[in-house]
């Protein structure tokens, strides 16, 4: 337990990065989260409920790959529906893009 | 208004006992070896399968018959369980369960020695054996009737119902005859717990190690008996459902938890969301923006919150003996031992000589060095390692746990020294003072000691000879175990202090004291200043602020247990002042400060101002000191009694006709009655309480002489 502060600025929210343009880097994107959601989740769940920055992490990178799949969805829908199928994700379009 | 100044109670005043709860941390700097804290959590996880087997085992066995109040019928409440709500009173509680050949012999015996029809003998009645199938009775309502006899005795009749009971005491005088329902549960704490453990006997429970056995015992039998008093209780309107603990179990948490966030990994539709306004409807205004703010409302992401498993059960010691202090000598390598200055450097040196003691060719790696090679370096460097070690006091906790083959096969099953600190322990443990009472120094052979992780102040405890445990618990607090100690420490009152010490708390003297003779003459004065408390308080505040301002992380600053250090260090040097000054504490109880409206600096101060903390720690503290229960002199008479006449300002009086009044921006006292004016300092009010205390103190002293 140090009295001092922690030095230096928290980094910001992973949401608020901007999405790369092209479909390639948007799917690498997705197969990365894909793989690390289930070991935060383990992480979160094996702490007991303690690892609030687990949690968060958790819907930060959930977040960030259900925006990332739906930038894809509207770039290439094709690809999107393989990786989708592959990767076996369960995701509609929706209400107001069909 | 009423006020009235606390005095300790009558029983306090020669002797009494307290209990303290002191909480430890288990292992060194790293916690647990790995090991244990396997044994730990195979130990909860054990008990949590016991009680559980236990709890279902009684809901089998456990049969209430209720009566209505309203119109007299019975009904029996048996396995699938469900109590009935309304008017309902409990009319017998009934266990009835398969038992082995023995404990049926043994039931039989007692059946056959049992002579009171009604009674009690065993808190426990057992009711009739047939075959190896026992009913014993555990609560019933009776009927009792009591009467003052010819020769000033109390004599009584206990019967069923109220028509056998006048039945039974028909000659009796109505008169003089006092007749009532009484409605007698047995102790839990005893009777049940005795009854599972030596006849109920559910096989999970029988696995746990025998010391762990009586916690799950008394945890099932309070439940039960508890569920039998809400049965009874008039004020209970919903139907009663037998307890369970399934809602404590580990692993169907675990497996909920695990679903939804495997739900949530295969799912890509976006999260459910809605501003905060429609969330929470009338907590936010319409042009507030605050309410705009999107919430998930995703019944996905709901379940993952939801489902948060339980902390694991606590093993519970019930017996007094069963978790023994113990202090030894350990060995402990270089960086436990060494505080952070020499760190470096002995560390490196060590590794310079480790290295020296290589033989060449075995530097690197990928060299297959044989296993004799092998083994010899490594013996050399551990009798290195062993030499620079220092050999420090330890104090370990002897847990009783590995009594279960399950946990003894962990403990076998353990790797070497790898891994773990502090080792080298030599086995010839000491009891510490607080066992020397009734528990032998004798090593048991199922116990495992664990290093414990004290404070100071904690360690003091260790040694007094007056305080031994009560029970103890092991908890696991954000992934570690703790064990909690339940200390009691007896008082013997110190009679021959004949002298008050007055105390008073204030801004700018975070306490004010005054030692006073037996007469009301004042010996000495004092005040602790500067008032370290606020200092720390607003010297964090303002920091804290600062980082928060800059974006920093604020958390895990110690902050409050640094306050709290402060405030402990302040009243342990109060006592300690009392103790050499033979005086007993009278302590100025403020109990309320007015906040100061708008802007003012004062709210912050007052706020941050810890009387009430500094009171509750005296209260505590004096008394395991042996000073007893302070006198807690009430704050209104502390401010407007006239420490010259005595007069004090009584209800309803207005600022014009007051008997004393204060003017509080210059802080000074009039008194109308003699004329009295003097400032207010917080030297006046220490006085004001000590002689407060005098007419209480003085008449205990005279019946302490008489004595």
């Amino acid at each position: 337990m140090s009295s001092k502060p922690k030095s230096g600025k928290r980094p910001r929210s992973t949401t608020r990065r901007t999405l790369p343009p092209d479909a390639a880097s948007l799917e690498a994107m997705v197969r990365a989260a894909t793989r690390v959601i289930p070991e935060i989740g383990t992480q979160f769940v094996k702490s007991g409920g303690h690892d609030l920055r687990a949690r968060h992490h958790l819907l930060m990178r959930w977040q960030e790959r259900a925006a990332a799949f739906a930038a894809l969805a509207r770039l290439d829908p094709e690809r999107a529906r393989w990786l989708m199928a592959e990767l076996g994700l369960n995701y509609s379009t929706p209400k107001e893009e069909t | 208004m009423a006020w009235y100044h606390e005095e300790p109670l009558p029983q306090d005043e020669v002797a009494g006992t307290t209990y303290l709860v002191m909480e430890c941390g288990l292992g060194g700097q790293d916690g647990l070896p790995a090991w244990k804290q396997a044994v730990l959590d195979k130990a909860s996880l054990m008990v949590s399968v016991a009680l559980a087997a236990t709890m279902q085992a009684l809901c089998r066995a456990f049969t209430i018959v209720v009566r209505s109040q309203d119109t007299g019928e019975t009904m029996e409440v048996s396995w699938p369980w469900q109590a009935p709500a309304g008017s309902w009173v409990v009319d017998s509680a009934v266990l009835t369960f398969p038992v082995g050949e023995k404990q049926a012999r043994q039931a039989k015996d007692l059946l056959s020695q049992e002579t009171k029809p009604y009674g009690y003998r065993n808190a426990y009645r057992i009711v009739s054996l047939n075959g190896c199938t026992l009913t014993v009775e555990i609560a019933r309502l009776m009927w009792r009737a009591t009467r003052e006899g010819a020769d000033g005795k109390k004599e009584s009749v206990m019967r069923r119902t109220e028509t056998e009971l006048t039945a039974a005491t028909g000659d009796w005088n109505a008169r003089d005859t006092k007749v009532q329902r009484q409605f007698s549960p047995i102790d839990a704490k005893t009777g049940l717990q005795a009854l599972i453990n030596s006849y109920l006997q559910p096989p999970e429970l029988m696995a746990l190690p025998s010391t762990l056995r009586p916690g799950v015992c008394q945890e099932a039998a309070q439940q039960v008996m508890s569920c039998v008093g809400l049965v009874n209780s008039p004020r209970v309107r919903e139907p009663v459902t037998f307890p369970t603990v399934a809602n404590r179990d580990p692993a169907v948490h675990r497996a909920a938890w695990e679903a939804a966030v495997s739900d949530m990994v295969s799912d890509l539709r976006p999260l459910a969301r809605r501003p905060k306004r429609e969330v929470f409807p009338g907590e936010y205004a319409a042009d507030d923006p605050a309410g705009d703010r999107l919430v998930i409302v995703d019944p996905r992401w709901s379940a993952v919150m939801a489902s948060r498993p339980p902390k694991p059960m606590p093993i519970r010691f019930v017996s007094a003996d069963a978790v023994r202090v113990v202090w030894g000598h350990a060995d402990f390598p270089i960086d436990v031992s060494k505080p952070d200055r020499h760190r470096g450097t002995l560390r490196e040196s060590l590794q310079v000589r480790a290295d020296r003691l290589r033989p060449q060719g075995m530097g690197d790696e990928s060299t297959p060095r044989s296993e004799r090679q092998r083994r010899r370096h490594n013996r050399r460097v551990n009798a290195l390692a062993a030499k620079s070690a220092t050999r420090a006091l330890a104090f370990y906790a002897r847990l009783p746990l590995l009594d279960a083959p399950e946990l003894l096969a962990i403990a076998d099953g353990r790797q070497g020294s790898a891994g773990s600190r502090g080792r080298g322990l030599d086995f010839n443990l000491m009891p510490m003072a607080l066992h020397d009472a009734g528990t032998s120094a004798k090593e048991r052979k199922g116990d495992m000691p664990v290093l414990l992780r004290f404070s100071r102040e904690q360690l003091a405890v260790f040694f007094r000879d007056d305080i031994r445990i009560a029970w103890s618990n092991l908890v696991r607090k954000n992934g570690e175990w703790r064990l909690q100690l339940t200390l009691e420490v007896s008082y013997p009152k110190r009679t021959e202090f004949r002298r008050v010490l007055g105390v008073t708390f204030g801004l700018n003297h975070i306490a004010t004291w005054i030692l006073m003779d037996n007469s009301g003459a004042v010996l000495e004065t004092g005040a602790f200043s500067p008032n370290e408390q606020l200092r720390a308080f607003l010297q964090e505040k303002g920091t804290m602020e600062r980082d928060q301002k800059d974006g920093r992380w604020v958390g895990d600053h110690g902050f409050a247990r640094r306050l709290e250090g402060v405030a402990h260090r302040v009243a342990n040097q109060l006592v300690e002042l009392a103790l050499t000054h033979k005086a007993v504490l009278a302590i100025h109880d403020i109990d309320w400060v007015d906040k100061r409206g708008g802007e003012s600096p004062e709210n912050l101060v007052f706020s941050a101002w810890n009387y009430g903390q500094l009171r509750r720690y005296l209260e505590y503290k004096g008394k395991v000191a042996g000073l007893g229960p302070p006198f807690f002199a009430h704050d209104f008479a502390v401010k407007y009694a006239c420490h010259a006449c005595g007069a004090c300002r009584k209800a309803g009086q207005k600022p014009e006709n007051a008997t004393t009044w204060v003017h509080w921006p210059d802080r000074t006292f009039h008194c109308t009655k003699c004329g009295a004016e003097t400032a207010l300092t917080g030297q006046l009010m220490a006085e004001r309480a000590a002689r407060l205390s005098l007419p209480y103190h003085q008449k205990l002293w005279a019946k302490e002489a008489g004595r």
